[in-house]
């Protein structure tokens, strides 16, 4: 076994990036996450701008309600109000840290819930370049990471860390994340593809401290740079603890979501 | 019907300013659309026609009350169409007090339900009478009269329905495509000596656990009442001296029916199976077993798109023969192109072949994009192919059809 650990930390110092990177990397991460615990629940108020390369705008209006589950990732409910035909769709999203997300639409002309095929993670959401598992909640558990090295980023310094999913499933080989170092805000993530090509930048600003702990982001922009497409998310209404109950998320009353 | 609408909104007035309190929201949003269709060849019967167009209304009233944990939604609906009097009516969708408290939930009014999980065929959904007359996929469905409590619990989802008051089905009329040869007239007869004021019951149980570490769903469950389904008895006129057959009586038996549910969610696959038992009070119908069984398997940006494409493939089987159901031993393959983009378009087509008759089979395309932020279009397409008379589709050999519609959203 020692002999064992000891080739293992050789091969590992041999390849780059060596294993002090790995812990220091793990260690931003959970802090991140630490920090962020605690919440309970809350609701957004959303609104979604898709631009195509031309400049062509299209609109999307939703409220997006979580739920902190303390030893699974969180669950999420998200209320489409527009475009007005897709109104009062619902899709819930119970995330998790050790096998795939459970995902259910709810289609209120059919009264219809519908499971979403659990592989379905890297699929656009609602058509923006938002995919499904970029809503999805941060749980370090979904990533191998490597701490790269600390760099200004605009007014701040930042960590840089190496994000690399864990399931197979992920659109994405790996993320690069700035991170401020005085709150670990990611205030940029870059996404690398399956060809390990730079796929889309995410920037996030209009940052607000909620309960003196919690930083929200009200401005999130990703850009494609493949397709030439972009997404600005911006939230206009963040609230915390309006009493949400875990059984608010459930597929049985998803049929009442509004 | 125009009267029962008119008697239903007075009704929804009276209710809502008894119950709604002072603190409430209310939201209004309307849906109206327009819809052509063509049938490529002439009719099979006189005085069909080739060309229908039809416009309908849909407005939705939602009162609010989220402190209370309680809501009232009105749905009313009504379609005119030029070429096809029957198809001109009138419904209340949805007239339904729901109020909510921990784990239990209680709704009261009329409204609709879905049970189901596979797409080619919708075995087990019992509870609402379709529409026939308004969509040709069976996928329109009347307003039904209910009281439906649901309880949250750690083994899983409970529900209970009390049913009072039954829906006929809707038939094309005289003028109408999509029809038999003889007209299905008004005048239902039932088993149930209360008739359409029978109360029927429903039991459901659902439950989502983990086998092997993917999602399993399951479900079942019980319904005792009015068949939604029709028998149909003709009616014999002399003409002359020689019986004439002149149109058909639907007639309503009681039945029970146990049904379940089962959906296996394993990576890119959806495994579904919907099993049916039915059995009618009346020994001159034939009790019967039914199944469908299949799966969705999902493609995630096949051909570097952005799209999902799901392979669909589903196997019916039905212990009756087929002057009873289309859908004794059949199989459906289908495609779904979901293109993800700003527009959200999707198409949706499958074929079902019969296969104990190669000369019996249906055809259907649904595609649907966004024009505009407030406006879709939809593009179905229906056609079937049915060459020996014993075919229940041969009645339906000449209404292949086109349809185009509009809608708008406010």
């Amino acid at each position: 076994m020692k002999l064992l650990v000891t080739v293992l930390t050789g091969l590992c110092l041999l390849a780059q990036p060596s294993i002090a990177d790995e812990a220091r990397g793990l260690e931003i991460a959970t802090d991140r996450k630490a920090r962020d615990t605690g919440w309970g629940d809350s609701e957004a108020h959303m609104t979604m701008i898709l631009r195509n390369a031309q400049g062509e705008e299209s609109i999307r209006k939703m409220r997006f309600q979580s739920f902190e589950i303390n030893d699974d990732g969180d669950k999420g409910l998200t209320i489409f109000d527009e475009p007005k035909d897709v109104k009062g769709t619902a899709f819930l999203n119970f995330s998790h840290v050790d096998k795939s997300d459970d995902q259910w639409l709810y289609l209120p002309a059919l009264k219809r819930v519908k499971r979403i095929s659990s592989r379905n993670k890297s699929g656009p959401f609602m058509g923006s370049e938002f995919a499904y598992e970029d809503m999805s909640s941060y749980e370090p558990e979904k990533y191998k990471f490597n701490y790269l090295r600390d760099e200004p980023c605009g007014e701040w310094t930042c960590h840089v860390l190496e994000s690399i999913p864990v399931d197979e499933n992920s659109g994405y080989t790996k993320q690069i994340t700035w991170l401020d170092t005085e709150h670990l805000r990611p205030v940029k993530t870059e996404y690398y593809d399956r060809k390990d090509a730079l796929l889309k930048t995410l920037e996030m600003s209009e940052w607000h401290v909620y309960s003196d702990r919690y930083w929200r982001a009200a401005i999130l922009d990703m850009q494609n740079h493949q397709n030439g497409k972009s997404t600005r998310l911006i939230t206009s209404e963040l609230n915390f603890n309006i009493g949400l109950k875990e059984d608010d998320f459930s597929q049985a009353t998803l049929q009442r979501a509004r | 019907m125009m009267k029962g609408l008119q008697i239903f909104s007075a009704a929804i007035l009276a209710t809502t300013s008894a119950i709604v309190p002072s603190a409430y929201a209310i939201d209004v949003s309307l849906n109206v659309g327009v819809e052509g269709r063509h049938f490529f060849e002439d009719a099979a019967y006189s005085q069909q026609t080739s060309n229908q167009l039809s416009t309908f209304i849909k407005p939705e009233f939602v009162w609010d009350d989220a402190d209370n944990s309680q809501r009232v939604s009105f749905v009313p609906y009504y379609r005119y169409d030029a070429a096809n009097d029957e198809r001109s009516h009138g419904d209340i969708r949805e007239l339904m007090w729901m109020h909510w408290q921990g784990p239990w939930e209680i709704r009261a009014g009329i409204g609709k339900v879905f049970w189901g999980v596979t797409e080619s065929l919708h075995l087990v959904d019992v509870i609402n009478q379709t529409d026939s007359v308004d969509a040709a996929d069976g996928d329109e469905k009347l307003g039904q009269p209910m009281v439906h409590g649901i309880w949250l619990s750690d083994s899983g989802t409970f529900e209970a329905f009390v049913l009072p008051g039954f829906r006929e089905r809707t038939f094309a009329g005289e003028e109408g495509r999509l029809r038999a040869p003889y007209v299905v007239n008004d005048d239902a007869i039932y088993q149930a000596n209360a008739e359409q004021r029978h109360t029927d019951l429903a039991l459901r149980w659902g439950r989502s656990i983990e086998l092997m570490e993917y999602p399993l769903d399951l479900s079942v469950s019980l319904f005792r009442g009015t068949s939604r389904d029709p028998a149909y008895l003709p009616d014999i006129e002399l003409i002359g001296a020689t019986p004439v057959v002149t149109a058909l009586t639907p007639y309503y038996a009681i039945q029970n029916q146990a049904a379940a549910t089962v959906q296996y969610s394993l990576e890119g696959w959806l495994l579904k199976t919907e099993l049916l038992r039915r059995e009618y009070h009346d020994p001159t119908l034939e009790d019967y077993s039914a199944a469908v069984s299949g799966f969705e398997y999902t493609l995630v940006g096949p051909f570097d798109s952005s799209m999902d494409l799901g392979l669909l493939l589903e196997y019916q089987y039905d212990e009756r023969d087929v002057s009873l159901t289309t859908s004794q031993n059949d199989i459906f393959a289908g495609m779904r192109f979901a293109f993800n983009d700003a527009a959200s378009s999707e198409v949706l087509a499958g074929v079902t072949q019969d296969l104990d008759n190669a000369g019996s089979w249906s055809f259907f395309l649904e595609a649907s994009t966004r024009l505009r932020s407030n406006m879709t279009i939809d593009v179905n397409a229906f056609l079937l192919g049915a060459d020996t008379q014993d075919d229940l589709l041969y009645t339906l050999r000449r209404d292949d059809f086109v349809e185009v519609a509009l809608n708008f959203y406010y």
